[in-house]
């Protein structure tokens, strides 16, 4: 069904968006930096290479465009004020990606609505990392860690990740306790990072 | 171990990094990881690294169509001056003033009953002022909270009868998160020059200090309080709290 969610997001893409490529990190790192030092130029082109792809992000926890689109005037604001704090330290696409999905779920919690049950089949997530990769290295690095892991904490992980499904919903979705969810996602991600480590 | 050295531990900072980024805190506790990461840059490191680990799942999302209006907004937002942005054509005029309304009025509401629940804990007993009660009051934010409800904890003022004799109680809320340990430090903002004036380092929370007449005089012409963690000079972008100054009582001349 993450099929359907894919191919959902692929209709809904823009003909005419300004926003097409992926941009390499260093550019948007040099973006970010200049934002911070209240850059407007800058920040408008790093609205430009990054606002639809952050708004599938944070769409894919919503599943509305409308509240997406504003959550994503939120998190720009966000980032005039904030990108002093962040610059510097990681990527941009990564402080990017936080600060969308953690508006993402704050809305999403104001809307005291629960993620969709989409059923998302995991292995087409999966396989959606290794298409188009713009940064290969990255990518399958992380796809073949995920790989490694069992297959219920990939899903947790990816579910809670992607679509923003808490530890309870998450437990509901899958019908195990919340203790065992729990543990499947802590050794999860212990291992993934050692993974990634290596 | 204190607070602020526990944050320092890589075990520590490693696991909330991982939980936070993977989106698997509550939302009080992220609320709290993110004022915690304004002050603690190891933590700031550790969630750097995770979510550059994890972030590649999202580099190729096929983009989606964002609104003309978003970016038209947003600009407005951020850098019309606030008469412009006031008298600026809305798409759905009536709609939103009446929803912006009805925003608002939740908002102050909010406020007002937390306002009131705090003022009537924050008395403390066997003192002359808990009769009479705060002149003044701020409800404090931490600076990327986003609504009323997330007050971490309230500056009251009272007035003394001489010069000197003004001081402020700090309590911090029970709902929110325990208060950082770091040194953290008070500006008031002036209500018409937006000039920034130190107030001094903010005490333990539940104690009271004394102020100057001269910060006294600032704090009651402020629109609103500051917190940062710097003593040298405030950069309104890297605040820690913010919250506006209510006036509840007429302050007497002196």
């Amino acid at each position: 069904m993450a099929g359907i969610t894919l191919k959902a997001e692929q209709n809904t893409s823009a003909q005419g968006l300004e926003e097409t490529e992926s941009p390499s990190n260093g550019s948007l790192d040099d973006l970010f930096r200049r934002v911070a030092l209240s850059d407007r130029k800058a920040f408008e082109a790093l609205y430009r290479q990054t606002s639809g792809r952050l708004m599938t992000v944070i769409n894919r926890i919503l599943k509305d465009p409308h509240e997406s689109a504003d959550v994503l005037q939120e998190v720009f604001v966000k980032v005039w004020h904030q990108a002093q704090t962040f610059a510097g330290t990681g990527s941009a696409w990564g402080w990017l990606t936080v600060m969308a999905r953690n508006a993402a779920l704050d809305r999403l919690k104001s809307l005291q609505r629960k993620p969709e049950d989409l059923r998302e089949d995991t292995d087409i997530l999966m396989q959606s990392l290794s298409a188009n990769l713009s940064c290969p290295a990255d990518s399958r690095g992380l796809q073949q860690c995920l790989s490694l892991l069992s297959e219920e904490a990939r899903e947790a992980i990816l579910l809670s990740y992607v679509h923003g499904y808490s530890h309870g919903e998450l437990s509901d979705k899958m019908q195990k306790p919340l203790g065992t969810l729990k543990a499947w996602i802590r050794r999860g991600l212990l291992e993934l990072k050692k993974c990634l480590s290596a | 171990m204190s607070e602020c050295l526990r944050y320092q531990q890589p075990e520590v900072c490693e696991h909330l990094a991982s939980q936070y980024v993977a989106g698997h805190l509550s939302p009080l506790v992220r609320k709290r990881m993110e004022t915690l990461l304004r002050v603690t840059p190891p933590l700031r490191n550790a969630v750097a690294e995770w979510s550059d680990s994890l972030s590649p799942i999202h580099s190729d999302v096929p983009p989606m169509r964002v609104p003309d209006q978003t970016w038209e907004s947003l600009q407005n937002r951020l850098f019309q001056p606030t008469t412009e942005r006031s008298t600026a054509a809305e798409p759905n005029g009536i709609v939103s003033t009446a929803f912006n309304l009805w925003k608002w009025l939740g908002l102050g509401s909010a406020l007002a009953s937390l306002m009131l629940l705090v003022f009537v804990i924050t008395q403390p007993a066997n003192t002359d002022w808990k009769a009479r009660g705060a002149d003044y009051l701020a409800p404090m934010q931490a600076s990327i909270s986003n609504t009323a409800d997330d007050v971490a904890f309230v500056i009251s003022g009272y007035q003394g009868k001489a010069p000197g004799e003004s001081f402020l109680t700090l309590q911090w809320s029970r709902n929110a998160a325990p208060a950082p340990k770091q040194e953290l430090h008070l500006w008031a903002e002036d209500r018409e020059t937006h000039a920034f004036t130190y107030l001094g380092t903010l005490p333990e929370p539940g104690s009271a200090w004394s102020l100057p007449k001269q910060e006294w005089q600032a704090l009651i012409n402020s629109s609103r309080l500051l917190v940062n963690t710097n003593a040298g000079q405030l950069d309104p972008t890297q605040l820690v709290f913010q919250g506006p100054c209510l006036q509840l009582k007429e302050w007497a001349q002196s």
